[in-house]
């Protein structure tokens, strides 16, 4: 059964056609890259699985049961989570906070227990803490936990929403651009942490990149997006030879 | 029911003229303007003040009236340059809160400044237009020799007999044409009613061209749109939203001297209703959007009117909010407004 | 710690905190200036409403303009209450007078901030949907249409009642007002709800909830996709302020002896905004030190004798004005300062007596002013959004050497 599944999903903003006739079915375990020019629809794709948008047509399911247009936080709560193009963290936070916003719903302690500060409220907090600690030291950034979030360089800022996403325990993680802005070095991290965190945690994953040799590296097949319409579906192999996919990156050929 | 539709139109235009202003400034700043009202209190007092120095007040006269209406707009207009230089240019970065509870400070300071300045009584404002009636729907009182009421005794007295379903209509005082209907159409129409509406009429007309057909306007649009956008393309952000605030003040300055003709009196504490009112007439059309606040302001008066007509004059300020919420509710962008979508 | 022996602690520093706000109440009654006794109440409940609304605007990064109708709204309730039912309460109830006295007023305290709190709800679900200025104005509206529902709700319950008793049927008192609500405010109830306030939206903060209201006010878009649930908690933040606002409406009704609508205008709610504005918009420490120092001032305000004393604070302001600008170019800035000397000083040599005769308004003007001039100086307040860290400053005060080192 596939974990995720898009059928002819598209979405119009007024005369704009953003994605047409999306399909995809993304297998358990499976890493797929979904790449294009810029505009072509990838983020809005992104949307629509996570519930931000609801789609003019077509319907999404995940776990076989059918998402489409659910509330974005039910989702995130199925096992859906994602990161940001632009970073989006909780800036007046701090690091750790930022990951133990993604426990909320999983923090099964009443109000009252809050504000009373039972026994309850207590242990549970310790151990999400505890939890919000072992995944930030699985991403080098427990020396960091009590710093505010604004105050952390990019590299350590793409990686808190890494991690920020990884604690919502998805079974589904939506990457988008995570090495965008970063230089060589911090790619192989990047690309490094993808490959660890998809076995250790057994994630099925969906990420969209510009950086070719991470996409090539790492996917088990590739989707390519143009103007919002699907153009190509494959393995890297397959993708990298085919005559579509150069045109829509390179132009015609002279 | 004719009358309560032109006095709805009367106090709609003024409505209008205030309702721009908080209109073109959230365009451009996305700040509600609180001190917008007390410009509109400022250009009332002005008028006073400037009419009396000119000897309008004394002896009106067209040339001496439209001068006092150019001056209380040229100084409204400095005084809404100054806020905005000084209170406001400052906070364009910061969080809008800081903006609004500056805005508010500047609302109670000109309140209170004016209630020093001005003292805190009711003033009566110099009668600049005369309230002689300009057009008149009365019963007809005189009937031609062919529709005499028969059986009448006499020509004379059956003359003086009212009619039933006979309506004239005199303009200036001088009988127009006749008609009959039924129902009642008993109708005046002052001419500060009619002056209110043309000055409405002639200002927004201008306005609407500056937006549309002049560089200015280009670039209050541009700014509306994306503020940093049109800085990078070469729009000289600090003096558009200068023009804005200047214009702006300008038109409610113009609203104010206008109801204070009509009222006819003045007091420091007279911006804070119409102000809130024609900010809800602002939200109703779409805020930001400049035909809206037109549209918005003609039905807020047209509203109000109808509300005093059906005798639940009680609830004359009432009104304003349930449509304030009503409009929240229902369709928050106003009647024209545009969706803004975030980018996500 | 066990768990027993936590809650045995727990308790006993609450009886110690009870105890000792019951004896400030008996020594500052007996002991101090009624006047500063007055001062201490309007501040404790002025602290009530800026720590609640702090927890919606402040920590949710909503934005009320309507605290003051849900003040009302437990404000009236509970007058009423008491006004209607205190007496056959009283007759009824098996205790010593002064023990229903005290059920009266906690039960009617309760219902007032039960009623504010469902009338948070209400006002809330449809408002919360919107954004920012929007959601301003729509919560400006309800106070609003709130204050003219208190206003003619007698007039609306009249017509149920036989014809003879219209025009005298007083339920709230419609635009008078309700005269004769006892007074059962005093500081011991008034500083015990700033315990429980400050208690509560503290645990609050530094719980799941918080982070869940912070994150929304951070960025709203990825706390959903975090799997915050949104609505819900912009919801409860809104009901949980709106709550405590009807509490200290019940408790500003006792104090004063009566409800009347004048007293729960937007004017209010903007002077609330402000206190939380001025105090760092999410810092619970801010309003509270805020709070006391806005009316201090204010008090001090009020009592200024004359033209000259408010004139000269003006000067104040405008000199903090011109400082912060030009702290390179000193020069300029004594220039300004003396030229707003010189002129003042003449305004108020011409024209004292008739400046003397505004004092009331001139008052205003300079609340007006400073207003502006923090704003411009200080737009994030006094704390922004952090906290004051008494630890912190007790830490660096005894690390100061002796003076005779």
């Amino acid at each position: 059964m596939p974990l995720l599944e898009m059928q002819h999903c598209s979405i119009r903003f007024g005369g704009l056609t953003a994605v047409s006739d999306c399909n995809v079915r993304l297998e358990p375990g499976e890493l797929v890259s979904v790449i294009g020019p810029n505009g072509a629809g990838k983020t809005t794709m992104f949307n629509l699985v996570t519930g931000v948008y609801r789609p003019t047509e077509g319907r999404i399911r995940f776990e076989d049961r059918d998402i489409t247009g659910m509330a974005p936080h039910r989702i995130a709560r199925l096992g859906i989570a994602r990161t940001f193009q632009n970073i989006r963290l909780f800036k007046g936070m701090s690091v750790i906070d930022n990951v133990r916003t993604s426990f909320g719903h999983m923090a099964d302690y009443s109000l009252w227990s809050g504000v009373l500060r039972t026994q309850r409220f207590h242990r549970r907090e310790r151990d999400l803490a505890a939890e919000a600690t072992r995944l930030l030291t699985l991403l080098r950034l427990d020396k960091l936990a009590r710093e505010e979030a604004c105050n952390l360089c990019y590299g350590d800022q793409r990686r808190l929403e890494i991690a920020r996403a990884m604690a919502v325990r998805p079974k589904l993680l939506l990457l988008d651009e995570p090495t965008s802005g970063m230089n060589p070095t911090e790619t192989h991290e990047i690309t490094e942490l993808v490959a660890f965190i998809r076995k250790e945690f057994d994630l099925t994953i969906l990420l969209i990149e510009h950086d070719m040799s991470l996409v090539m590296k790492i996917s088990d097949r590739i989707l390519v997006l143009d103007g919002g319409v699907t153009i190509a579906e494959g393995d890297p192999a397959a993708i990298q030879s085919n005559p579509k996919v150069i045109e829509a990156y390179l132009g015609e050929p002279a | 029911m004719l009358q309560q539709l032109v006095n709805g139109i009367a106090l709609g235009s003024v409505y209008a003229l205030i309702a721009l202003g908080y209109t073109m400034v959230y365009g451009v700043l996305r700040l509600i303007n609180f001190a917008h009202g007390d410009i509109y209190m400022l250009g009332a007092f002005f008028g006073y003040y400037i009419s009396r120095w000119t000897g309008a007040a004394q002896h009106a006269s067209l040339p001496l009236t439209v001068l006092v209406f150019i001056l209380s707009m040229a100084a409204a207009a400095a005084v809404g340059f100054c806020i905005e230089r000084f209170a406001y240019r400052p906070l364009r970065t910061l969080p809008r809160i800081a903006s609004l509870i500056t805005a508010i400070g500047v609302s109670l300071l000109l309140e209170f400044g004016g209630q020093i300045v001005f003292g805190p009584n009711f003033k009566a404002f110099p009668p600049l237009i005369s309230d002689r009636p300009a057009l008149v729907i009365e019963p007809a009182t005189q009937v031609p020799a062919e529709v005499l009421v028969p059986g009448a005794p006499d020509p004379a007295t059956a003359a003086a007999a009212i009619v039933p379903g006979h309506w004239r209509c005199a303009v200036g005082g001088k009988e127009w044409f006749r008609f009959r209907a039924g129902g009642d159409w008993n109708l005046v129409v002052s001419r500060v009613q009619v002056i209110i509406l043309m000055v409405s009429l002639v200002l927004m007309t201008a306005l609407t061209w500056i937006v549309l057909r002049t560089k200015m306007g280009r670039a209050m649009r541009a700014i509306s749109y994306d503020l940093r956008a049109a800085a990078l393309m070469g729009v000289t952000i600090d003096s558009v939203i200068a023009f804005t605030f200047v214009i702006g003040s300008a038109l409610a300055a113009a609203a104010g001297i206008l109801d204070a003709i009509y009222k006819p009196t003045i007091n420091p504490l007279m911006g804070v209703l119409p102000g809130l009112k024609a900010f809800v007439a602002a939200v109703l059309g779409g805020i930001g959007n400049i035909p809206g606040a037109m549209l918005g302001g003609m039905l807020m008066g047209l509203a109000e009117t109808s509300v005093v007509a059906l005798g639940l004059s009680t609830y004359r300020d009432a009104i304003a909010f349930s449509i304030l919420i009503l409009i929240l509710l229902v369709r928050p962008r106003g009647l024209l407004g545009a969706v803004s979508e975030e980018k996500v | 710690m066990s768990a027993p022996a936590g809650m045995v602690r727990r308790a006993g520093v609450a009886v110690a905190v009870v105890g000792l706000l019951a004896l400030l109440e008996i020594v500052l009654r007996h002991a101090i200036n009624p006047y500063i006794y007055d001062i201490l109440i309007r501040i404790g409940i002025t602290i009530v409403l800026a720590v609640s609304l702090n927890l919606i605007n402040g920590f949710t990064g909503q934005f009320s303009l309507g605290h003051a109708g849900f003040m009302a709204i437990g404000g009236y309730a509970s007058g009423a209450l008491t006004y209607h039912l205190g007496p056959r309460w009283i007759a009824t109830l098996p205790f010593p007078e002064p023990v229903s006295q005290i059920v009266l007023f906690v039960s009617a305290l309760l219902l007032g901030a039960v009623l504010a709190g469902a009338a948070g709800l209400i006002v809330g679900v449809p408002s919360l949907r919107l954004k920012g200025d929007y959601l301003a104005i729509a919560t400006l509206g309800f106070g609003e249409i709130i204050r003219v529902m208190v206003i003619n709700l007698d007039r609306m319950v009249s017509v149920t009642r036989p014809v003879a008793e219209r025009d005298s049927y007083v339920l709230i008192g419609g635009a008078k007002g309700l005269s004769g609500v006892p007074q059962y405010s005093n500081f011991f109830w008034v500083f015990l709800a700033v315990v429980g306030v400050v208690l509560m939206v503290r645990n609050l903060v530094r719980s799941a909830l918080g982070r869940a209201c912070i994150a929304v006010r951070e960025d709203e878009i990825a706390a959903a996709a975090m799997g915050v649930d949104t609505t819900r908690t912009k919801v409860l933040a809104f009901v949980i302020g709106s709550a405590w606002a009807g509490l200290a409406g019940g408790l500003h009704g006792h104090f004063i002896q009566g409800l009347y609508p004048n007293d729960f205008t937007f004017l209010q709610s903007i002077d609330v905004v402000v206190v939380v504005v001025l105090g760092g918009n999410g810092s619970l420490t801010g309003s509270v030190v805020t709070a006391a120092l806005l009316r201090i001032v204010e008090n001090v305000l009020r009592t200024l004798p004359g033209a000259a004393t408010v004139f000269y604070l003006f000067i104040v302001g405008g000199a903090a004005l011109s400082w912060s600008k030009s702290k390179a170019r000193r020069g300029a800035f004594f220039l300004k300062f003396a030229v707003y000397l010189i002129g003042l000083t003449l305004m108020l040599v011409f024209m004292h007596d008739w400046l003397q005769s505004r004092i009331a308004f001139l008052r205003g003007a300079l609340y007006a002013f400073i207003l502006i001039v923090l704003m411009l100086n200080r737009p994030q307040g006094l704390l922004g959004r952090h906290e004051l860290d008494f630890g912190g400053l007790l830490r660096r005060l005894r690390r100061t050497p002796p003076a005779a080192a």
